[in-house]
């Protein structure tokens, strides 16, 4: 084939376009540590990659779902249990109430700490979180109990998602949690106020099935905030598959992107230092 | 032989020779010229002259070299070849350019991109399912659905811009068309007015097959050559270059505000190209872009109905019924709804309102989060940056296929067609040597008709 000035400029223009674009593609992918850059890199990959990486976005935020989920599970046990502890302390009183050789003073001095108490519970059920009120159901803007105990919220459920499809109730509503334990210490201070021994020994029954109804509630939480670990541990592990399905997918393999720049450098150089000799000289170079 | 008519011949020798030098000047000048095919002096030996010799025998010397005719190292087939692979390449390479366009709005995958702004978009809808009665979480809902909203918008718009782009290209290929047409039109004539005296006008038949080559990469004419010399081009059934430079100009119709140029013929009839990039640009101006568009356009408008109705039946944050979450009817209007917008408590994140209010309800604001995935919106957009892509690679591997295969019918063209310095210097070198000798024999013949008046004149 005769080969002239133009073929060798055109074959050596298209080699050099080529191995330029293949630099600057294998320096785009070493820049930004990607193999896919746009839609037509991988056109097969491309939707599972997007599908994983809108989910790791959503692994993350119920990861954040759980970490709220918790965080109010966590404090409605604490009040749960503090208001076991309040519940014990005036069953303390009940029994010493009950003790028929009490003065009516006596009693009197009784019924306080037992309105004390009663206060206390009151506070435990207005428990809030981050200012959302843990035990009014839905009504979470404003404090479920009155001083008078009356229970101001709903029985609506506080439900979040933590994982697709899973829903968890974060809270319970207080008139179960506390009701219970405050219309029974209100009996008890009545009827200690009123040095009413049989009152007192009823109101005994009252406190019994009110602890009943916390520790019911107590280890609804603490059911509930398993489920919570044992989600957040299968999360866990799930974004770091999630991860690396879309690291083999979308991340390049830098080891082997270095190795081909070099490869392609060479390449390079070489096509630029053989054009270099090849187009130069000319017949021309040689008639002096 | 007489010795006069040996002055005679050396002096066609020398006129021959020269002339053989002027085409390799030529040749040289246009070493870089596109399209330039290699010529050729043609020399051929003269026959003796006509004159007989007193003696009635012809003498046996030949009367010397002449320029029979400039050749053309040209094979029409091969420029035929060429002209097809350009038209193929450049076809594919308006394509490539549209997609690579369209491409660079939808960056995929990225975390600028619609894919990313969605994903937390629905995220916000969690974080108020999460805390409904926190401002801060309402506020940052808005925010995002605001920059999603911006992002749809922004797509469409440069979508648009696409299309005016197209149409400015479109635009200019039919404008090079019509101009085409008159430049062969008036080659045309020269040709036939050159040719006419039985020589070949090869440069200008060059001329005219770039101009032939550079009209049949915009769109699929088909022409033949006359008797007479003159090119006469076809497109679509008409007659864009007829004889006696006679041409047909395609109309160009200024288009409403915002919208397209129209191309039409003299008689009415749209203009319809079926290859070469006018073909490419014109199917994606037309067709391709509002494929796009329309596909972005349900996704909002299924974005809208999806998220109203789940919204509609919410409660905000003082218990009214839930409006409208977003309005619009399509990706150019979709926007959040100004009442939204203007007061993120109007949010219907509660799916109930019992007694005193439930402002820690947070259901429809779950039930919206759990659209998230849905074919509707993330699954239609997904499909349609994946279409993106394959349209987008395909016109790109095939331009690099269409661009080799171009290239490879060039080489050849070149190895016919092309001029080389090193034959051309050779060819010089060849030609002042001859020149020379001849030159040089005309002194010797002057010396030896001297010898001859020195004997007389003595």
């Amino acid at each position: 084939m005769r080969v002239t000035l133009g073929s060798l400029t055109l074959n050596f223009l298209r080699n050099l376009n080529a191995g330029l674009e293949r630099l600057s593609r294998l320096q785009e992918q070493l820049a930004t540590g990607k193999r896919m850059h746009r839609p037509s890199d991988d056109p097969p990959n491309l939707s599972p990659v997007l599908v994983m990486r809108d989910a790791v976005n959503a692994v993350q935020q119920y990861g954040r779902n759980l970490q709220d989920t918790k965080t109010l599970l966590d404090a409605g046990q604490r009040a749960l249990q503090d208001a076991v502890q309040v519940l014990q302390r005036l069953r303390e009183l009940a029994v010493q109430g009950a003790n028929g050789t009490l003065s009516a003073s006596d009693m009197q001095a009784l019924a306080r700490e037992v309105e004390a108490l009663q206060g206390e519970l009151v506070a435990l059920g207005n428990t809030q979180v981050a200012g959302k009120y843990i035990f009014g159901g839905t009504r979470t803007t404003a404090a479920p109990f009155a001083s008078d105990g009356t229970y101001l919220g709903n029985a609506g459920r506080v439900t979040r998602e933590v994982d697709r499809g899973i829903v968890l109730e974060a809270t319970v509503p207080g008139d179960v949690a506390f009701s219970g334990a405050i219309s029974a210490a209100q009996a008890l201070e009545a009827a200690l106020e009123s040095a009413d021994h049989d009152g007192v020994r009823a109101s005994l029954a009252q406190l019994d099935a009110a602890l009943d109804g916390l520790l019911t509630a107590q280890a609804e939480l603490g059911a509930r905030a398993s489920r919570a670990e044992t989600v957040q541990a299968r999360l866990g592990e799930f974004e770091v598959q999630l991860r690396e399905l879309l690291s083999v997918r979308e991340d390049a393999d830098i080891a082997e992107v270095v190795m081909n720049l070099r490869l392609q450098e060479n390449a390079y150089q070489a096509a630029l230092a053989a054009g270099a000799r090849l187009i130069q000289p000319s017949l021309v170079d040689f008639l002096r | 032989m007489s010795t006069f008519s040996a002055i005679e011949l050396l002096r066609r020798a020398l006129a021959s020779h020269q002339r053989s030098m002027d085409v390799v000047g030529h040749n040289i000048a246009n070493v870089n010229t596109p399209g330039y095919t290699r010529q050729e002096a043609v020399l051929a030996s003269l026959p003796p002259p006509g004159s007989l010799s007193r003696f009635g025998a012809p003498l046996l010397a030949g009367g010397g070299v002449r320029v029979a005719s400039l050749r053309q190292a040209r094979d029409e087939f091969l420029d035929r070849q060429l002209r097809q692979a350009r038209q193929s390449s450049a076809e594919w390479r308006a394509r490539a350019d549209f997609w690579s366009q369209v491409e660079a709005v939808l960056p995929e995958p990225s975390d600028v991109g619609l894919g990313e702004l969605l994903a937390r978009f629905w995220n916000a809808w969690q974080e108020v399912s999460l805390n409904p009665e926190s401002l801060a979480a309402r506020a940052s809902l808005v925010q995002q659905a605001q920059v999603l909203t911006d992002a749809v918008r922004q797509a469409a718009g440069r979508l648009d811009q696409v299309r005016q782009h197209l149409d400015a290209v479109a635009t200019g290929h039919v404008h090079r068309i019509n101009q085409i047409a008159q430049e062969l039109g008036s080659v045309n004539t020269q040709i036939a007015r050159l040719e006419v005296s039985g020589q070949r006008a090869l440069d200008l038949r060059d001329h005219r097959e770039q101009l032939l080559a550079e009209l049949e990469e915009l769109a699929d004419v088909t022409y033949t050559e006359t008797e007479s010399g003159e090119l006469l081009v076809y497109l679509q059934g008409r007659e864009l270059v007829g004889p006696g430079a006679r041409t047909t100009a395609v109309q160009i119709e200024t288009p409403t505000p915002g919208g397209v140029h129209g191309f039409r013929w003299p008689d009415g009839e749209t203009l319809a190209v079926r290859r070469g990039s006018l073909a490419a640009v014109l199917r994606a101006r037309d067709a391709d872009v509002q494929a796009l568009q329309d596909r972005l356009d349900t996704l909002a408008r299924n974005l809208v109905q999806l998220v109203n109705d789940l919204h509609d039946d919410g409660y905000d944050l003082d218990g009214n019924p839930g409006g409208p979450f977003f309005e619009g009817t399509d990706a150019r209007t979709l926007r959040v709804a100004g009442a939204v917008l203007g007061d993120p408590r109007k949010i219907a994140a509660a799916g109930s309102w019992a007694g005193d209010g439930e402002p820690g309800n947070g259901e429809v604001a779950l039930r919206i989060a759990q659209l998230r995935g849905t074919e509707q919106v993330d699954g239609a957009y997904r499909s349609l940056v994946a279409e993106v892509g394959v349209r987008a690679q395909e016109a790109s591997r095939q331009v690099a296929y269409q661009d080799l295969l171009r290239d490879q019918v060039r080489l050849r063209r070149e190895a016919t067609s092309g001029v080389s310095l090193d034959e051309e210097m050779t060819d010089m070198i060849r030609f002042q040597h001859a020149y020379d000798a001849a030159a040089r024999m005309v002194r010797t013949v002057d010396d030896m008709l001297r010898t001859l008046l020195d004997m007389v004149g003595r």
